[in-house]
């Protein structure tokens, strides 16, 4: 077996909290060249900590841009100076940078890098104003490991944007001022509880709990359920008429203690009210809405895993009665001796279930019957039912972390209902760390349009893009594992029925978990949103 | 990605990447933190990174994303659910482009009540048609608004909508203009309205506060460190770890010295000195209390206290100060079991789906003391607690790792 890649980052992660930083590099100094010192090939640590000094070096470069004190060496560069000139006139507190090396290419005597830089300030008109741009630079490192710059190249691909108004408002604390019990529990994160409730009752440091909005009360406002890991209840939130919330009486019954991973509002009777479906290790939770008041709890509809993940509805066979899909990421399988877990292809996976609705409350296990056990043993974190192909019934994508995705179409077969796997023969298999699903027709030429949610990683990309990071032999394994830095993918769809990877300018959604399209300025044209940030810990070394 | 948990094997190397990263997280490093949310514009057809100008900063570990358009103003806000605190997190649209919006709220007659599957395409004059889908799930662990929502550029006129019913003939509406809307499959669209609900409405009367202890659902035997001390008799014993320059520390001495704690006995210990003069023992102390979380603190906050039974078994962890009530109360509790300590040993109240009972296993805490490195305290705990470990299935491969131990250490 190979070298892996959480091996790499994990390389990069300890020498971020090692690396000791350097003195400002001198960018007004004179271009005398450097005597270089030749070394072997560096080492992957050794290039991360290359990546580190330089990224600092950067960063004051980059402040010295938005404060408008460029570099002597800088004054003469139209380019810059005319980036530099539209922070001019923005307040210095308001002025934020941020940058990234993603590529890092040692050469005999020189490093060659590439960096993201962004920034933001507020104008003195008031104006929001943020820069994107990345740029090139050469680096050499002298006797006494001290780098010294060689050239900062022109910055590329540069973005603008000024606004008046923030496109939105964090309302948060007004809307739940009123609510004591989101002071005592939601206002404090996971690490608070990791270390107040014993990790047996289903909670620990890497769990992820979702979240549902649908109308329970029946007033026409949208509520919200907030799903929360083992020895913290589920929350029901009720929309008051003045749009803060409240949380619902005790008695309503919605408050689970179980590790709920997933919840949906459905109207599963069919009898116009919104019950309640709930992801937990126990199974899928059926709770039934009594009369806008309280639930009652319908039964619950056994699985054969516990990691359960993703949780969604639909009418597959179109008859009226809704069907529901769980799904696992880590199964308790174990692997064959002879094969070992594979980053870039896991088929340890907890196996997807699909249970039929038939009509009060009953329901039937048809994941074989219906042909989803093709394939059926990946980390599946998301699944979303949409018409892809627009014949009339809906069709599953799943996005599976550690592998490839799948697209299971709904075909009618012999008069019974089947689903044929087909991502690769379509073009939609995004083997990658896949986490989320969303479809639209983001182009409105009609058909639909996927995109899929996969972390970006700039150390990832730092890594898998130095040459000899695999043996030569191994190109096809370096590409899949470049792939998996690589971040989100949108897939436009062609009038054949086949998906194309529409490029880079939707990819750099950082880690990314929910990645979904929504219409969120108004204009008509659904925009993308990316909800990002793995783990922030207390201590600041990160990757 | 949750990498944590993974099952990745082992690395060539022989190292364990998943465990090793476990353990960075548990003690607080970050991992892709800090990180602002993105957002791309769709500019008719091709995106542009606009998140610098979207507000969107919060850094707390983003995770769902519900769209719903919350106050009925035309536009999508947003939740968004968060791994750290506050868990989640409410963004209204400022509606920047200032256009119009038209809600749709669906319900299906001859297919599913919800009308999950239909399918909107909406058509403005000169314009290129916009689709809708009402799903259930998507994203990252997210149910958003069965409500569809179109944005509308001010100039846009609405020229018809086609609803596509699932398994159905489509239903075609002209003459609709931006506002929120109710259809009913084969009806005509209805101004959607909210109605006031009968639910009393009101905060909760007995709002839950949290109190910083946790009453234990596992019961851990620690004879083998802790001797019942003979003037606790068969009172529960409480041991009390302060240091010097705490306030609370200090405030918490002076109330037990002016009204001793009824029911337990009071265990003071200093951990400045502790660590003086008996380190190992701060150790044990630090080991116990990591071992039932999944987390680790690399500092034990101060004062922290541990509430012992009349069988010498851990029953509860205090952090800082501790109420006297509240103590009295964990005392008279101190032998509840089944169901009602499972309810105990949570902050709020619920219910569980599941019946699991959960018991504590020593032999788990005696792994800790050995990967830690303590093997005579690891010897001394199961010759103390022989008898209920040796009913575990895993005790002989317990024994044969410390017998591993002991001979590595006495052969460098």
């Amino acid at each position: 077996m190979c070298l892996q890649l959480p091996v790499l980052l994990l390389a990069a992660l300890l020498l971020f909290s090692s690396c000791n930083k350097k003195e400002g590099t001198d960018f007004d100094g004179p271009k005398t060249k450097v005597r270089a010192v030749q070394s072997e090939k560096p080492t992957i640590k050794e290039s991360e900590q290359l990546a580190a000094q330089i990224e600092s070096e950067l960063i004051l470069f980059t402040q010295r841009i938005v404060s408008g004190n460029l570099p002597d060496s800088f004054s003469d560069n139209e380019n810059w100076s005319q980036l530099s000139n539209r922070f001019l006139n923005s307040s210095e507190q308001s002025r934020n940078v941020k940058v990234s090396v993603f590529e890092i290419r040692h050469e005999r005597s020189t490093i060659q890098t590439v960096a993201r830089m962004e920034m933001k300030a507020r104008l003195n008109n008031q104006n929001y104003f943020g820069l994107i741009t990345q740029f090139e630079s050469t680096w050499s490192k002298n006797e006494d490991g001290q780098l010294k710059v060689l050239k900062i190249g022109d910055p590329e691909q540069t973005v603008l944007n000024e606004s008046p108004v923030l496109w939105f408002r964090d309302e948060t604390d007004r809307l739940t001022a009123k609510e004591p019990t989101f002071a005592e529990h939601l206002s404090r994160g996971l690490d608070f509880w990791l270390k107040r409730i014993e990790s047996i009752h289903g909670i620990d440091a890497f769990i992820n709990n979702g979240m549902a909005l649908g109308d329970f009360d029946g007033d026409g406002r949208d509520d919200i359920y907030v799903c929360q890991p083992g020895g913290l209840p589920n929350r029901l939130f009720l929309h008051q008429a003045d749009n803060t919330i409240l949380e619902a009486p005790k008695k309503t019954g919605a408050n689970y203690l179980d590790h709920t991973s997933a919840a949906l509002f459905i109207d599963i009777d069919n009898d116009g009210d919104q019950d309640l479906t709930l992801a937990t290790p126990s199974g899928i939770v059926l709770l039934e809405n009594d009369k806008h008041q309280s639930f009652i709890r319908r039964g619950i509809l056994q699985t054969d895993e516990v990691d359960c993940h993703s949780l969604s509805a639909t009418d597959f066979d179109l008859d009226g009665n809704l069907d529901l899909l769980i799904t696992f990421a880590l199964g308790s399988r174990s692997l064959d001796n002879n094969s070992s877990f594979r980053f870039d292809d896991a088929r340890d996976g907890g196996s997807n279930q699909l249970f039929r609705g038939h009509g009060k409350w009953s329901f039937s296990e048809v994941t074989a019957l219906s042909g989803l056990s093709e394939g059926n043993d990946r980390h599946s974190l998301a699944a979303s039912w949409h018409d892809y192909d627009l014949d009339g019934d809906p069709d599953l994508y799943i996005a599976n972390d550690y592998g490839q995705n799948q697209l299971y179409r709904n075909d009618v077969r012999d008069g019974s209902r089947l689903f044929s796997e087909i991502a690769n023969e379509i073009g939609i298999e995004d083997r990658g760390a896949g986490m989320s699903v969303s479809w639209a027709d983001y182009n409105r030429d009609g058909l639909p349009d996927l995109y899929v949610g996969n972390m970006y990683s700039n150390a990832g990309k730092r890594i898998t893009g130095l040459s000899g990071f695999m043996p030569k032999n191994k190109e096809e394994l370096t590409k899949h594992y470049r792939r998996f830095a690589k971040g989100n993918t949108l897939f436009k769809q062609e009038k054949n029925g086949a998906f194309i990877d529409s490029g880079p300018a939707t990819t750099m959604g950082r880690w990314a978990w929910s990645s979904v399209f929504a219409d969120l300025n108004n204009d008509g044209w659904e925009d993308l949103i990316v909800a990002n940030g793995y783990i922030s810990g207390p201590r600041p070394d990160d990757l | 990605m949750p990498l944590g948990n993974s099952g990745i094997g082992p690395g060539l190397d022989g190292s364990d990447p998943a465990r090793q990263l476990q353990e960075y997280v548990r003690r607080g490093a970050s991992f892709s933190g800090n990180e602002a949310h993105v957002v791309f514009n769709n500019e008719k057809g091709s995106f542009k990174n606009v998140s610098s100008i979207t507000g969107l900063d919060s850094k707390d570990d983003g995770r769902s994303v519900c769209f719903t358009d919350w106050d009925l103003d035309g536009d999508l806000d947003i939740w968004i659910s968060n791994r750290n605190g506050p868990q989640i997190r409410f963004f209204q649209n400022s509606n920047p482009s200032g256009g119009h919006g038209i809600n749709i709220h669906l319900s299906g007659k001859s297919c599913n009540k919800d009308a999950i599957g239909a399918r909107v395409i909406l058509k403005a004059r000169d314009k290129s048609p916009q689709t809708r889908t009402v799903t259930a799930g998507s994203g990252f662990l997210a149910q958003s608004s069965k409500n569809l929502h179109f944005g509308l550029a001010k100039e846009d006129v609405i020229e018809e909508m086609q609803i596509h019913w699932p398994g159905n003939k489509a239903q075609i509406i002209s003459n609709i203009v931006p506002g929120n809307y109710h259809i009913e499959q084969g009806s005509e669209p209805i101004e959607f309205k909210v109605r006031s609900n009968e639910i009393a409405k009101e905060p909760n009367p007995y709002p839950e506060t949290f109190n910083d202890r946790t009453f234990l659902s596992q019961r851990l035997p620690l004879t083998a460190f802790f001797g019942r001390p003979p003037e606790a008799k068969d009172k529960p014993f409480l041991i009390c770890l302060t240091v010097e320059d705490c306030q609370v520390c200090a405030a918490q001495k002076k109330e037990w010295k002016e009204s001793p704690p009824a029911g337990v006995h009071l265990q003071l210990i200093n951990q400045s000195k502790l660590a003086l003069t008996d380190p190992e023992k701060l150790q044990i102390i630090q080991l116990t209390y990591d071992h039932f979380f999944d987390i680790s603190e690399r500092n034990i906050p101060t004062p922290i206290s541990f509430l012992i039974d009349q069988k010498n078994r851990l029953c509860a962890i205090y952090r800082g100060h501790i109420d006297q009530d509240l103590l009295l109360e964990d005392c008279i509790n101190i032998n509840i079991n089944g169901s009602e300590l499972r309810s105990r040993s949570v902050p709020f109240s619920g219910q569980w789906t599941s019946k699991q009972i959960l018991s504590a296993r020593p032999l788990n805490f005696v792994e800790d003391l050995l990967d830690a490195g303590l093997l005579d305290p690891a010897a001394n705990y199961i010759n103390k607690e022989m008898n209920s470990l040796k009913e575990d299935e895993l005790f002989p491969m317990l024994l044969k790792r410390l017998e591993a131990l002991k001979s590595d250490r006495i052969t460098p």
